[in-house]
């Protein structure tokens, strides 16, 4: 990746030039109004907030707060208990950073402005546009039950433990039960599934093993 | 800038006035209409022109704690008219701002006299509108241009220059933006403007009538007065120039101000050590980072409405910019 913090901090206080750049001991924010408009280019509404950039520039999420308090308003708000904004699945920020990092500017882009103009569209639909994942172990089973299309959790197990141990091929049979090989039938499901580190798979893998215990009372 | 669409709409009709080639009866319409737009139609216009969204603007105003001067009369600001028909003077800061409107002289090329008198009038008229409300007195017309002051009995330095650097701001962004827009649409070399603007703290700055009876006015005597006039010189097409005591009294970033390379100091007197310096204002940086600004995903830049109640949201719209998220939580 060719930027480096400081090109990156201009180009997004450039870009947004609501935002200020502040330091606090070693602690690194971007402070500051986001103007939110629609695909048409209508204002819609304005947030205040403080972007936290991580020590790990580029490899690591920003964490975006909203100072206002206008989210928590909402019920079921998507906020975690450090008042960030979870902007995403921890699937989807892993597969992003996996891909090649992200900058300041990438993350106001991609997911900043798209989770509060979602906020927004929540305010008027009382819904978000394209769905929510359920809160904590919960949110983890329903990413990969969405990916591959199934409910059984041990099957989708089976399948992290094949990725993480590189044991089945294009040309395997499918999971699914059709008898069609993967290139066939869900193999766009596997290379999603490969565009996720081990590390998260590893994790996402323990959790899953909790949360079928927890179904039969193991826990 | 939706706020100038009524002036913008009136010199759109002018520069459609290519219909007739000036001189001739030569018709190069391209579709557009082939009316001219008279004079007389024009002067209806004016007497109606106004800035749009104006009670959007107008609290915007109240706000920053503009106090504007209404009914203006050139030459005599309110709060010295005191010194009218006398040889008293008094001490008073001021924000002096000199606008010129550069055209190109092949528009006397394409437009006979009128048109371009329509032109340039209405974008004249557009700097009188927005330097007015954001506080300004209209001090003289220099042909094209337009001599401002900024300042108030009553009102600080540091307002009196921000509501100056916002109003100033907010017209080039129209000359800049708007104009460029419907003149190179239409193939025209496009008109651009040239600012100059200084403060004069109280002490440099004295007031006083010039002239005898209806042949006067009352003006400045400064130093800072004059350096207005001069760095209205140096810009360059569509550039602020601002002088050391506007930057150190606004406490803006330090990046919005970038010194005149090509002459640092616009004043100089190296007997007393006192060097001035000049720089050019990064006012589209400016205007962006302002609260009531707001700078649309292609970089449309507007008014943020100042409503009480929400805005009617167009959610199929906003849709397409909140599908691509998902939200959890941990």
């Amino acid at each position: 990746m060719k930027y480096n913090l400081e090109k990156d901090l201009n180009s997004a206080l450039n870009m947004y030039p609501k935002l200020k750049f502040i330091e606090e001991k070693r602690d690194k924010f971007l402070v500051g109004c986001l103007d939110i408009f629609d695909a048409d280019d209508n204002y819609c509404d304005s947030f205040n907030i403080r972007l936290s950039i991580p020590n790990n520039h580029l490899n690591s999420f920003p964490k975006l707060f909203e100072v206002d308090n206008k989210i928590k308003n909402i019920d079921d708000s998507h906020i975690n208990e450090d008042g960030s904004c979870c902007v995403c699945s921890l699937q989807e920020e892993d597969k992003r950073l996996n891909r090649k990092g992200i900058s300041i500017v990438e993350y106001l882009k991609e997911f900043a402005i798209p989770f509060l103009a979602n906020i927004l569209y929540y305010r008027e639909k009382g819904k978000y546009a394209n769905g929510e994942y359920k809160h904590g172990i919960d949110g983890v089973v329903q990413f990969y039950q969405e990916l591959f299309n199934i409910k059984n959790v041990n099957e989708i197990l089976t399948e992290i433990t094949k990725s993480i141990t590189k044991t089945s091929s294009r040309n395997d049979k499918c999971f699914c039960g059709s008898e069609l090989k993967y290139k066939k039938c869900h193999l766009k499901f596997k290379l999603e599934l490969n565009k996720l580190s081990k590390k998260r798979l590893f994790e996402d893998y323990k959790l899953m093993e909790y949360y079928i215990q927890k179904k039969n009372g193991n826990v | 800038m939706d706020i100038f669409s009524n002036y913008k709409s009136i010199i759109e009709k002018a520069l459609d006035n290519n219909a007739l080639i000036k001189g001739t009866n030569e018709s190069v319409g391209l579709g557009r209409p082939t009316s001219k737009y008279e004079l007389k139609t024009f002067s209806s216009d004016k007497s109606e022109l106004n800035l749009s969204s104006k009670s959007d603007l107008q609290k915007i105003t109240s706000k920053m704690g503009v106090i504007p001067i209404l009914n203006q009369k050139t030459g005599h600001h309110p709060d010295f008219t005191h010194l009218k028909g006398t040889n008293n003077t008094e001490k008073h800061y001021i924000v002096s701002a000199f606008i010129d409107i550069r055209r190109s002289t092949n528009l006397f090329k394409r437009y006979d006299e009128e048109t371009i008198y329509m032109i340039t009038n209405t974008i004249q008229l557009a700097a009188i509108s927005i330097c007015s409300l954001f506080g300004g007195f209209i001090h003289r017309l220099q042909g094209d241009g337009v001599f401002v002051y900024f300042g108030r009995k009553g009102l600080s330095e540091k307002k009196a220059t921000e509501h100056a650097l916002t109003a100033l701001g907010l017209f080039t962004y129209f000359v800049k933006n708007d104009l460029q827009q419907i003149f190179e649409s239409r193939g025209i070399e496009t008109i651009h403007t040239t600012i100059g603007t200084d403060l004069g703290f109280k002490k440099d700055v004295l007031w006083a009538m010039a002239g005898v009876e209806d042949m006067s006015e009352i003006t400045t005597y400064s130093l800072h007065t004059s350096l207005a006039s001069k760095m209205q010189g140096s810009a360059k097409a569509n550039q602020i120039i601002v002088g050391d005591n506007i930057k150190n009294i606004v406490e803006l970033e330090n990046d919005l101000f970038e010194v005149v390379q090509e002459k640092r100091y616009i004043f100089q007197n190296p007997e007393k050590g006192f060097y001035y310096t000049q720089y050019i204002f990064k006012w589209m940086k400016f205007l962006k980072s302002l609260d009531y600004m707001v700078t649309s995903n292609s970089g449309k830049m507007s008014i943020k409405p100042q409503l009480i109640a929400p805005i009617g949201i167009n959610t199929n719209s906003l849709h397409r910019i909140a599908k691509v998220n998902k939200p959890y939580r941990k």
